[in-house]
């Protein structure tokens, strides 16, 4: 990036607290409304009956200006509306908001976010172990392999609080529909493990209807499909022997580039996750 | 140029077997001015007795009924409706179905804001 193209974005109050690569691949701030975002919809055929189960608990996202019962609306960054994906209310419930796209050079890219999570508020209580994580994961497929980077702040489990980015690089078994449709449900809670034995505390804050904005930011090198990079606030992570769930190429996603947003409950509250804005940069000429 | 309206549709429930006091998950769309409910059954029910009341919330988990309930469509392929408007920021719908019907329903918000 050229010491123009820097100071243009620094100098844009939407993108300067952004560190963007080269070019803009997408900027989603959702104070201009979904942008793309959607429900993940498992694969089924003949009757949605025969959906994983973990698919059928996933519902739409929502575009939330984070209102509370006992102190109105918190907002968002530089506005009113954020991304919201939200769990049913029981352990283990989970969703996803998803947006697909396909990538046009094999090439460096990086995804950043502004993000918080939050319990529902509906007891007079911290509920700071309520929420299990959010995370994030790409979907991506070459010539030769499907590759799907997970990514998740492990915030609690089963009631204790353990405040660690988690990463993912086994596979699950697939399931056959017919000759042509196959399902396999990669955010099943197993085979998660530590990027790093340190915790990294997040503000949480002191009571479940305040909120604090959170950054991230993830590099991802899509010529060899391996991470470059990733951060969170002011804490790096060392990302050069973290791998990634892969399995061999699959009809109809060649260029596949998906973006996922992921919330995971603890405890039988709705539990989630708010994205302020999302910017997926990448590096080529 | 204009800048067009957000539009969306949210599935609030896809495709699930509901029975009597159902309800869906919370659907925050406190951005959208008016909402449209559509409800089709996904399979021909050996009896479809039932209505689909909309609930408003302040907070997303205290609830309130709002207006007359819809009943439910006959038969696959029917179509139901609804046009709802003025609801503050929260959405959900409830069912009230005799004891022991099912039906497998799909219901979706159709929002403009």
């Amino acid at each position: 990036m050229d010491a123009m193209q820097k100071a243009l974005i620094r100098a844009n109050p939407k993108l300067s607290r952004f560190d963007p690569l080269g070019r803009i691949i997408y900027f989603d701030d959702f104070d201009e409304g979904l942008q793309g975002w959607t429900s993940l919809i498992g694969n089924y055929e003949d009757n949605l009956d025969r959906m994983h189960p973990g698919y059928r608990q996933l519902t739409t996202p929502m575009l939330s200006n984070l209102s509370f019962w006992d102190n109105g609306t918190h907002g968002s960054v530089d506005g009113s509306y954020a991304l919201k994906m939200a769990t049913r209310p029981k352990a283990g419930a989970q969703n996803v908001g998803i947006k697909r796209l396909t990538y046009v050079r094999a090439c460096p890219i990086q995804i950043e976010f502004w993000f918080t999570f939050k319990p529902e508020a509906s007891t007079q209580k911290l509920l700071d172990t309520d929420l299990r994580s959010v995370g994030i994961l790409l979907d991506l497929q070459n010539d030769d392999y499907r590759i799907m980077p997970h990514l998740r702040y492990l915030n609690a489990f089963e009631g204790q609080r353990i405040e660690k980015w988690q990463f993912k690089e086994k596979t699950v078994p697939f399931e056959r529909f017919s000759e042509k449709t196959v399902t396999h449900y990669h955010l099943a809670e197993r085979d998660w493990q530590d990027l790093s034995g340190e915790r990294q505390v997040l503000c949480y804050n002191e009571i479940p209807t305040k909120v604090n904005w959170q950054y991230a930011k993830i590099g991802f090198d899509l010529r060899t499909m391996r991470y470059t990079h990733f951060e969170c606030n002011d804490v790096a992570y060392d990302m050069s022997g973290i791998g990634a769930l892969q399995i061999d190429a699959m009809p109809n996603l060649r260029g596949m580039l998906n973006v996922g947003f992921f919330v995971e409950s603890d405890a039988d509250r709705r539990s989630s996750f708010y994205v302020d804005s999302i910017l997926v940069s990448g590096e080529w000429d | 140029m204009p800048t067009l309206r957000e539009s969306t549709t949210a599935v609030v429930i896809r495709g699930e077997h509901v029975t009597d006091g159902f309800t869906s998950e919370p659907y925050e769309a406190g951005w959208a001015i008016e909402a449209l409910l559509f409800l089709r059954l996904l399979v021909q029910p050996e009896t479809s007795v039932g209505n689909v009341w909309v609930e408003i919330s302040a907070d997303g988990f205290n609830w309130a009924t709002d207006g007359e309930p819809v009943a439910l469509p006959k038969a696959e392929g029917e179509v139901a409706f609804r046009r709802i408007g003025h609801f503050g920021n929260w959405l959900r719908l409830r069912l009230e179905m005799a004891e022991g019907s099912t039906v497998q329903l799909l219901a979706t918000l159709h929002l403009k804001g």
